[in-house]
């Protein structure tokens, strides 16, 4: 069929047989005649008008089908699928049946039509749910408004006008207006929104003579200090630790391939790092040819992550003004954290790798 | 002159916490609950720091009963007495410690991922 599968098409058959009598040859050219009308805005019965569910758009292709039988049992009984568009062809062309012609050619159209309308299926999906779904014309002119405010005019009018060939003019009148209603409020919508982008730029006690709040005036300095020197607003750049990558080498084995980068932002000896890390993890690792971590044991980037954050709190960050820009010494056999930034400076607890169960299997002699 | 009068007033007292540590049990008192890993999924916990008056068995013997895991205590040549539990159980025995009051919160340290 021509129809997208976007609509729900059924086809309601209806066959009655009429004896006609051989002996009077009357002029009848067809064995069979179909009268076929397709209904675009078919509704099914109660289904969708109260739940609001999903609306599918549903064809219905009536066809009445009357069979002319003759006295001869003899009957060409014909296999209606394969032969129905060339019958149809047939029928409304010789037939001269205005109306089906019009509703064969509308069905074309809407089939043509519908399947750019796609993306608004979804919309109307939503328009249901908000609104009060009572008519159907009344969802489907609301989608078409949300289609033509936010896409383009351009599909809307092509569709309206088929549309319109439907519709009862009581309705689409009525409807129009509120089509025009809705708009306007979107329209107020979207000034309001540009008003206030304006109004964000000024400060809000001006237009009154109310005092100043605090908060207001403190923004309002913050504004000025960033604007014309970032550097003393006080807005501390964070630095951005890359997450770490991991892969796995072979089953047992993890490989850790930032490693060095992550050891350079933070400022660390990787050999400082890789203690921390051996040692909070309970394994055993090195540094390979391309300055990897190797590590045995299986582990996800995630447990890196946190123990990374748990170095960096621990040997990184400085305790007075959380600024990541340290440096750690070593004097006689202890470490010390001196910050460059504030100054201050404070001891931390050398790595200690704790107890090491004996995992795996034990050498034969022992 | 003005800078002491200026910092005098801060209650931050930078002694509270050593003396605090000191008069608790000692700064290097901590309870080191770990987890290492083993083949396939399996995992080891060991819960190393304890203090020496307790008895590491009836402990060991809660700590299964609530896990339903087994365990052991091995003797470190160094760490002294050390339980090690079958499976990730760090959440658990921390819980279990701080619960049952051998430790207190602050003095437990989880390692591991």
């Amino acid at each position: 069929m021509e129809l997208r599968p976007v609509v729900k098409f059924t086809e309601h058959l209806v066959t009655t047989s009429k004896l006609i009598d051989h002996r009077h040859p009357t002029k009848l050219r067809h064995k069979a005649v179909r009268i076929i009308l397709t209904d675009g805005d078919a509704t099914d019965s109660g289904d969708d008008e109260g739940s609001g569910r999903i609306f599918v758009r549903r064809v219905k292709r009536h066809v009445e089908e009357v069979n002319f039988k003759s006295d001869v049992p003899k009957q060409r009984r014909t296999a209606k699928q394969s032969e129905f568009p060339i019958f149809r062809q047939d029928l409304s062309t010789a037939m001269g049946d205005e109306e089906n012609q019009n509703e064969v050619k509308e069905v074309k159209e809407e089939a043509g039509d519908i399947a750019p309308f796609d993306p608004t299926k979804k919309k109307k999906k939503k328009k249901v749910v908000i609104q009060d779904p009572a008519e159907d014309e009344a969802v489907d002119n609301l989608a078409e408004k949300t289609e033509s405010l936010s896409v383009s005019d351009g599909p809307e009018t092509s569709f309206a006008g088929l549309k319109k060939k439907k519709k009862k003019p009581v309705h689409t009148d009525l409807l129009s207006d509120e089509k025009e209603n809705l708009g306007d409020d979107l329209d107020d919508i979207g000034e309001d929104e540009e008003g206030e982008g304006i109004v964000l730029q000024q400060y809000p006690w001006e237009g009154s003579d109310r005092d100043y709040e605090y908060e207001e005036l403190l923004g309002r300095v913050f504004n000025i200090l960033r604007e014309n020197n970032p550097e003393l607003a006080g807005d501390r750049r964070r630095t951005v630790m890359r997450p770490p990558q991991v892969l796995r080498e072979g089953t047992k084995k993890t490989v850790f391939v930032n490693f060095m980068d992550l050891c350079k932002t933070m400022h660390r000896q990787p050999e400082h790092v890789m203690t921390f890390l051996l040692a909070e993890m309970g394994t055993s690792g090195s540094l390979d040819g391309q300055q990897r971590l190797v590590v045995k044991g299986r582990f996800a980037p995630k447990n890196f992550e946190g123990i990374l954050r748990r170095y960096i709190n621990d040997y990184v960050i400085c305790n007075g003004c959380k600024s990541p820009d340290t440096v750690l010494s070593k004097e006689n056999r202890l470490f010390f954290l001196r910050c460059e930034k504030c100054g201050s400076g404070r001891s931390v607890a050398p790595i200690k790798a704790g107890f090491r169960a004996q995992v795996g299997r034990r050498k034969a002699g022992t | 002159m003005s800078d002491f009068d200026v910092q005098t007033p801060t209650a931050f007292d930078p002694f509270a916490d050593a003396n605090a540590e000191n008069s608790d049990a000692g700064s290097k008192d901590y309870v080191h609950i770990r987890v290492q890993q083993r083949n396939g999924r399996k995992s080891l916990t060991t819960v190393q720091g304890l203090k020496k008056e307790f008895s590491y068995n009836k402990i060991l013997k809660d700590l299964k009963k609530e896990f339903c895991c087994n365990g052991t205590v091995v003797q470190d040549p160094e760490l002294g007495q050390v339980i090690q539990l079958q499976g990730d159980q760090r959440k658990n025995v921390s819980a279990f410690l701080v619960q049952a009051g051998i430790v207190k919160k602050e003095h437990i340290k989880i390692h591991g991922f």
